[in-house]
């Protein structure tokens, strides 16, 4: 029983790295309808950075904050640059999953070709564990718990109490009705790929200070997770993909501790398409936003 | 007797890009430490010999391309060491139909039986060596044993050896966990070794897995590790960097047991490689701690062998001085001994017969052209060297495999 | 010729009959029926991992040390058969999952997601197919054969296989069939207010390529002699997927001449760039850096591929 209540909490911590990426992934395809595949990479792009800046003694935390602002910059570019253009001429979802599945390899590839492919750490993790009702958790996990829950926070209140925010879930919800409320959906997109890469940013670090060493294929590993909790709670709803993390950090840990530890990653995949051919709009998804799922 | 012309080219054929990428550049190390003498010792009969790299990427399908252009286009390919565990079923074959005499360094037990004519292996198969972690174990006095193993045909290979030795040995093993490589998290898998409460953790993980385990098991093990039993082929500086940097400098000097073949380190020969590892700048960093490992040595051997048989031979043509190669090991009346291959040279050319004893002793071939020796127990040092802690005999090995 | 060059040179011909076999059966699923099968590798590999069980004999014969399903000894090109069947099977199987009316993106994701459960599972598994570290001593035809001679016979085999396999998709990528894949792929609630079995044509053609796959992955594997989950991973599908971008979506000698310069001049001819850095490695990572660039750069520019699918015209033209 304590064996399972352990597991129970590595999930909860895990799930909240997963939550976290799976919060951005889902605003940006609540935003421009596209599923960004590249996000991955994006992920193992802000675990290098974060290894950059504090192989320079910066606190981890800052490298955190500030690899957030960098992805967020990055991700606007790609945006501006290689989806939207191709977005506007029509091309068809398929082609784009392509498109972003291919900016994926060729990023990891041109990280792996610059630093190469051995294995990175970021050193120690000091401080103590915690013990929680029967939970294990080391004090940078509960940080990154309590952080991921104040991100989470602070973009559900950007979303409802914001001019922005309204802007946002307006050009989501029908871009072209938000046009002509006035509404600069270029302005607003942008703004909505720069939160939601910031969460990417914020994700990869704070997964490479979870999984203490890591290499380049960090966050193509990490890709699959992602999409299923966003999915499992609904894709576009922020709150969803808590629970999401959650549900796939959870059902992971508890089938490492019980059965073979291989199938941890095999219970995510499963989440993730059971979930997409049973009710693809996910938990809290509402019904009119899983029409934008069927073909 | 067919003559060629201009440099001999030996192969390193191993992984440089894929999962196991460190091996490349570990595997080129003794190809220059050999390459570095020979050629300083005017060469064999006048060439030189040279270091070509061919990666076999770790997926046995695009293995096969590459290694039949390396072939193809690299001029005088006499020579291979290397054609490691992931993609050795695929490019043996193939090395050895093209007839190029080559040692390879990986540990697959399909080859424990074989009948290739141009292969050579001077170090043990990964069950032998599974078997020779329990020994050590045992010889340590840790009877309960956590066997931790990452899914993977170099690591896998060990669990026949440990599950015949260990109740051989009044052992017992507490817990038998396969886990995926290089994964964000073990900590389930930690918590369940935790509950066997082991003795001892036998290993086999690359280095990436290893730290971020060994980090799981010391949060959740109230700062607390067990000792560990690897293979040597952690015994490199992408181990000893990330695991102690993660887990302490202290445990991996302390309580990191590795084991793997053995090789005297008090011999001419073992200083003649380590100090050419120390002089060439591509091998200088890492030959501390390389030097001390049995697959690389015995790569170097093999080089050497192969180099000597050449001239035997008196050809740099592999269909003919493949034959002399195991004759250049086996002791014979009158030879005279020489550790490497200057001396040997030197001595073949004066008209004496030669027994060529190297890094890894005088090995004893079986009729699959394996030979499997010693063991011995290492354990780093805080600078990332290593040093030897006690031996295993291979006798005893073998008898608790059968 | 020298013997290494002739060696070198029938490994470049089996891997290109093989790769087109594969090519053909994803331009078949892909851009013929707009398919969007990302999990296209798992037919490969199914056909090489049938063909193995089918012609290792039983674990015993190699002192134990892998373990698998199956292990019958049948001649050559029963297995070669059963390989085909093998990916028929997993082609079906994927293609059932397919059923589902999402969309097509989304739909590629979850091909993307079977591909890595596959490969997760076939690891995780010893028993199954000896886990992560594959089958090996893989038998080929004519084994006790003069090697020199068995390789130009097996690259007539693969030749064969090819013509054979040419003329077989060129009955459902032309013809009748080959116009209500293009028009189920167009604009699929026309084509099945017209009557059109969407279901039954979907699963037809998830078989059909799935054999191709799997006829890929059994010839290949009894050239090389080995396989293990190395070999199949997710990224390979997206290889091929550049071919078929490249060469012409839905044109069949399109696709035949991406898979040429893709796979083979591209590819193989990364491999004779000299040393550009320390690291031997690099020409890989460029290989994947120009796929992945090459796949986009033609969605950006040029999304029907080099030879565009000929539309029939209508009124007297035949296609």
């Amino acid at each position: 029983m304590s064996l399972l209540i352990e597991a129970i909490g590595f999930g909860i911590a895990s799930g909240a790295v997963i939550a976290l990426g799976a919060v951005g992934f889902s605003v940006q395809f609540g935003m421009s309808n596209i599923l960004n595949i590249t996000y991955g990479a994006f992920m193992t792009l802000a675990a290098y950075l974060g290894l950059f800046m504090i192989d320079r003694n910066t606190n981890p935390w800052v490298a955190l904050a500030v690899t957030g602002v960098v992805i967020g910059l990055a991700s606007v570019v790609y945006h501006r640059l290689l989806l939207a253009p191709l977005v506007r001429r029509g091309t068809r979802a398929f082609s784009i999953v392509i498109v972003t599945v291919s900016a994926g390899i060729v990023l990891q590839y041109v990280i792996v070709a610059i630093v190469g492919p051995d294995t990175q750490t970021y050193g120690e993790q000091s401080g103590n564990t915690v013990h929680f009702l029967g939970m294990i958790l080391t004090a940078g996990q509960v940080t990154i718990i309590a952080l991921a829950v104040a991100l989470m926070l602070a973009l559900h209140l950007i979303l409802t109490r914001t001019t922005l925010g309204k802007a946002m879930r307006a050009t989501a919800s029908n871009r072209i009705l938000a046009q002509s409320c006035g509404i600069d959906t270029g302005r607003v997109s942008d703004a909505a790929w720069f939160l939601s890469g910031a969460l990417c940013g914020a994700a990869g670090v704070a997964l490479a200070i979870t999984t203490v060493s890591f290499d380049f294929t960090l966050g193509a590993v990490f890709l699959i997770p992602m999409i299923a909790a966003a999915v499992f709670g609904g894709i576009g709803q922020p709150y969803g993909a808590m629970l999401g993390g959650l549900a796939v950090g959870v059902a992971g840990e508890v089938v490492a501790a019980y059965s073979n530890p291989e199938y941890r990653e095999v219970v995510a995949f499963l989440i993730l398409i059971v979930i997409l051919l049973v009710r693809p709009r996910g938990l809290f998804g509402a019904a009119w936003a899983a029409r934008r799922l069927m073909a | 007797m067919p003559t060629q012309t201009g440099p001999i080219s030996l192969g390193v054929i191993a992984p440089f890009t894929g999962p196991a990428a460190e091996f490349g550049k570990l595997l080129s190390a003794p190809c220059y430490a050999a390459t570095d003498l020979i050629n300083a010792a005017g060469g064999v009969m006048g060439h030189q010999v040279n270091c070509a790299s061919v990666d076999d990427t770790g997926d046995p399908a695009d293995a096969v391309p590459n290694v039949t252009k390396a072939i193809a286009t690299t001029t005088n390919f006499d020579m291979a060491v290397g054609l490691e565990s992931n993609t050795a079923e695929t490019t043996v074959p193939i090395v050895n139909s093209s007839k190029i005499p080559f040692f390879t360094t990986n540990g697959n037990t399909s080859f424990t039986k074989n009948s290739y004519a141009y292969y050579y292996r001077l170090t043990a198969s990964d069950d032998a060596n599974g078997a020779a972690f329990a020994v050590w174990a045992s010889q340590k006095g840790f009877k309960k044993v956590a066997v931790i193993l990452q899914n993977g045909i170099g690591s896998e290979g060990n669990l026949p050896g440990i599950n015949a030795a260990v109740p051989k040995l009044n052992g017992s093993i507490a817990i038998n966990l396969t886990i995926p490589a290089d994964a964000s998290s073990y900590s389930s898998e930690v918590a369940r070794v935790i509950a066997a409460q082991p003795d001892v953790l036998i290993w086999s993980a690359d280095p990436q897995t290893t730290a971020t385990f060994m980090a799981n098991y010391k949060q959740l093990n109230n700062g607390q590790l067990p000792p560990m039993v690897t293979a040597t082929d952690s015994l490199t500086p992408d181990f000893f960097g990330p695991v102690s940097k993660v887990v302490g400098v202290d445990y991996v000097t302390h309580d990191i047991y590795l084991v793997g073949s053995f090789l005297d380190q008090s011999t001419p020969a073992f200083n003649t490689y380590k100090a050419a590892l120390l002089a060439d700048s591509k091998t200088h960093d890492i030959a501390p701690v390389l030097a001390a490992v049995g697959p690389p040595a015995g790569a170097y051997d093999g080089i050497n062998a192969m180099a000597l048989a050449m001239i035997e031979a008196g050809t740099t043509v592999g269909s003919y001085y493949n034959k002399y190669i195991i004759d250049v090991f086996k002791p014979k009346a009158g030879a005279v001994v020489v550790n490497n291959f200057a001396d040997g040279a030197a001595a073949l050319k004066a008209g004496h017969t030669i027994q060529y004893v190297g890094v890894l002793g005088t090995p004893s071939f079986d009729a699959n052209h394996n030979s499997a020796g010693e063991f011995v127990a290492n354990v780093f040092a805080a600078d990332g060297s290593a040093s030897q802690v006690g031996t295993i005999p291979g006798s005893q090995v073998l008898k608790l495999l059968s | 010729m020298t013997t290494g060059q002739e060696f070198y040179l029938v490994v470049l011909l089996v891997y290109l009959g093989t790769n087109l076999l594969a090519a053909w059966g994803l331009n078949l699923e892909f851009g013929v029926a707009g398919i969007a099968n990302l999990a296209y590798i798992v037919t490969i590999a199914a056909g090489a991992y049938t063909y193995a069980v089918c012609t290792l004999g039983p674990s015993s014969n190699h002192s134990g040390f892998q373990q698998y399903i199956g292990g019958y000894t049948l001649p050559f090109p029963v297995a070669v058969g059963a390989g085909a069947l093998g990916g028929v099977v997993a082609g079906v199987l994927i293609g059932i999952t397919g059923l589902k009316r999402l969309r097509p993106d989304y739909q590629a994701v979850v091909m993307l997601v079977i591909s890595l459960m596959a490969v997760t599972v076939v690891s995780a598994d010893q028993g199954l197919l000896n886990g992560n570290s594959g089958l090996a001593l893989i038998p080929g035809p004519f084994s006790d054969q003069d090697p020199e001679v068995f390789r130009w016979a097996y690259v007539g085999i693969v030749a064969l296989a090819c013509v054979a396999g040419f003329f077989v998709l060129r009955r459902f990528t032309t013809g009748p069939i080959g116009r209500t894949l293009r028009a189920m792929r167009d604009d699929e609630y026309a084509a099945a207010a017209v009557g059109k079995d969407i279901v039954l044509l979907r699963l037809m053609v998830q078989a059909v390529g799935g054999a191709f796959g799997g006829l890929s992955g059994a010839l290949l594997v009894a050239f090389i002699g080995g396989w293990n989950p190395g070999a199949w991973a997710y990224v390979e599908t997206l290889a091929l997927l550049t071919a078929v971008i490249v060469g012409g979506v839905g044109n069949d000698r399109g696709v035949t001449v991406g898979t040429f310069v893709i796979a083979t001049l591209l590819l193989q001819g990364l491999q004779f760039l000299p040393e550009i850095t320390a690291r031997e490695g690099l020409k890989q990572d460029l290989g994947w850096i120009l796929l992945g660039t090459l796949t986009i750069a033609f969605i950006w520019l040029r999304p029907q591929g080099i030879f565009p699918e000929r539309r029939p015209k209508y009124g007297g033209q035949s296609p």
